[in-house]
């Protein structure tokens, strides 16, 4: 008996590929999914889960050289911010954990499901179904308590759960209202990682519109800004940029001392390069994780709260105002490295880059809103503040993760701004009990 | 087009959510209209990878702009991605006219 008990706690829960594919395939189960489907399911979700910790472990090992380098000039430390950084870090950081989030991601669910089926009385309408990011919430919500609170394992997980089950409902449905009058009645809220700040800036929008409010579409943008919607073009020339502006300090023969011989400018366009293709493999690796994951939870919400708000990805606001998309992306770039160049001068002992999400997938959306509540000029005013909130509060959030050398922070409005503010009032009252670390 | 199944390609920004939630919708209704299909879907960086197997392309209309339409490819530009009755009925009005013996 014991050593069923040693196989169970010692190898199988801390083997996060065993345990991930373990909850696919009682799923399958469940479902009466046919062999075919069960055997082909389970074994492509651990591969897809294999695929997201090598994808995540070579993005830190690509930049951890480059921070450790710019930190012994300068005592700058350096983080992406940028969701899959944050899943980096924390899966990095979870370690032996990391399959717990599996758990996490199932409590939340339910609580999110329960909280809407109560909808009378909970108000809450939205049901979350963006499996790329919910896995990311429940890792980076388990990793902040366990960094946080001295608790048992077991009570980690269930309030790491309930916690980002309670986001999940009421920042969906907080946003609903926003999101309903830009697609006109599209029928959905969205459900990722910035949905507090479209209801935010939904607001201030109106008030920023001015005179004559002039509407994005009416104008022209030059073609060639269409690189940027490609991401794997996009992340591949921010990364060069970023990374190669933080690299000054180093000077181009610390870079080809980093570099260990090879020419600076080689090297940074090769850092460029390997952070796009990571960023291809964690892709693959979740996109053969949760698709899946999504159809399923879409056929529970359908038949238990069928008249639920489905909270989907924030990229189908991008549709309906395209040019407000690219504006917004612009704008918050700006708003970012004006941030950046304040945290400079100030002295910072952190210094953020930002990836390709938070800009286009903050950016973008927020653009389309502020585009369609108030014009170009809501769009520039909104978006500049946008990218100013998104790097300092990132700032505040590593301060969190009580892990220096964390390869980064999502950077995304909501977790730049709701859950830092969170993780610091469950300080204060983990205080009062004397459980906070 | 093989056995007499079209091929669909879901395209968004980064080739998860959206996509993926379109393709679910679409999915749902092509029933409705007996075509037999295969769908995948992928991000607007990773689409040429999967554009020779792909029949027609359901893409967001933010990303379809620059897109420059191959010979015998069909591109269905979409706003709402939750309309998955409405990218169906374009989706039959293809394969009625290019792809006839994917309907059932």
């Amino acid at each position: 008996m014991n050593a069923v008990i040693d196989f169970l706690v010692g190898d199988l829960l801390v083997t996060p590929t065993i345990l991930i594919g373990l909850l696919v395939l009682i799923g399958y189960l469940l479902q009466r999914a046919g062999t075919v489907k069960t055997v082909t399911g389970t074994i492509g979700a651990m591969v897809g889960m294999q695929l997201i910790i090598f994808g995540g472990s070579q993005f830190s090992s690509t930049f951890r050289p480059i921070t450790e380098a710019v930190c012994a000039v300068t005592g700058i430390q350096g983080y992406i911010m940028d969701s899959y950084a944050m899943k980096a870090a924390s899966q990095e950081a979870l370690g032996d954990r990391f399959g717990w989030m599996g758990f996490v991601f199932l409590i939340a669910f339910a609580v999110n499901l329960v909280l809407v089926f109560f909808g009378k009385y909970t108000k809450a309408k939205g049901i979350f179904l963006t499996g790329n990011a919910g896995t990311a919430h429940s890792q980076a919500m388990l990793w902040l308590l366990f960094a946080n609170f001295a608790l048992p394992s077991v009570a980690t997980v269930v309030i790491s759960g309930v916690i980002v089950g309670i986001y999940w409902a009421y920042s969906t449905t907080l946003a609903a209202g926003v999101v309903d009058e830009i697609t006109e009645g599209g029928g959905f809220t969205v459900g990722h990682n910035q949905q507090i700040g479209i209801w935010l800036f939904g607001r201030l929008a109106p008030k920023l519109a001015g005179k004559k409010p002039i509407d994005c579409e009416e104008m022209s943008l030059p073609g060639w800004l269409a690189i940027f919607n490609n991401n794997v073009t996009s992340v591949c020339i921010l990364m060069f940029l970023f990374v190669g502006a933080f690299c000054i300090p180093l000077g181009f023969d610390g870079i080809t001392e980093l570099a260990g011989g090879q020419h600076w400018l080689i090297y940074l366009i090769m850092v460029g390069v390997q952070f796009s293709m990571y960023m291809v493999i964690l892709l693959q690796g979740v996109r053969m994780l949760c698709s899946e994951l999504t159809e399923s939870f879409q056929g529970i919400q359908q038949k238990l709260v069928p008249n639920a708000i489905p909270a989907i990805d924030v990229a189908a606001l991008l549709p309906f105002s395209p040019n407000a998309a690219t504006f917004g992306f612009l704008f918050c770039t700006l708003g970012t490295v004006i941030s950046m160049v304040i945290l400079l001068l100030m002295g910072s002992p952190i210094m953020v880059l930002p990836g390709f999400t938070p800009l286009f997938f903050s950016g973008g959306p927020i653009g389309v809103v502020a585009n369609k509540k108030g014009g170009l000029r809501a769009v520039i005013i909104c978006c500049l503040l946008l990218g100013v909130i998104q790097t300092f509060g990132t700032v505040w959030a590593i301060t969190q993760i009580s892990y220096p050398t964390a390869t980064g922070w999502s950077g995304m409005f909501d977790l730049a701004t709701f859950w830092p503010a969170l993780i610091q009032v469950l300080r204060w009252i983990g205080g009062i009990f004397g459980i906070t670390v | 087009m093989e056995n007499n199944t079209v091929n669909i390609l879901f395209v968004c920004g980064m080739g998860m959510g959206t996509s993926t939630m379109a393709e679910l919708g679409v999915k749902r209704n092509l029933g409705a209209f007996r075509i037999s299909a295969n769908v995948q879907h992928t991000s607007l960086g990773q689409m040429d990878s999967l554009r020779d197997w792909a029949d027609i392309i359901v893409i967001l209309k933010n990303l379809a702009r620059q897109m420059k339409v191959r010979e015998g490819e069909h591109v269905i530009p979409v706003v709402n991605i939750m309309d998955g009755k409405g990218i169906a009925s374009k989706v039959n009005d293809i394969v009625e006219q290019y792809f006839p013996q994917a309907k059932g």
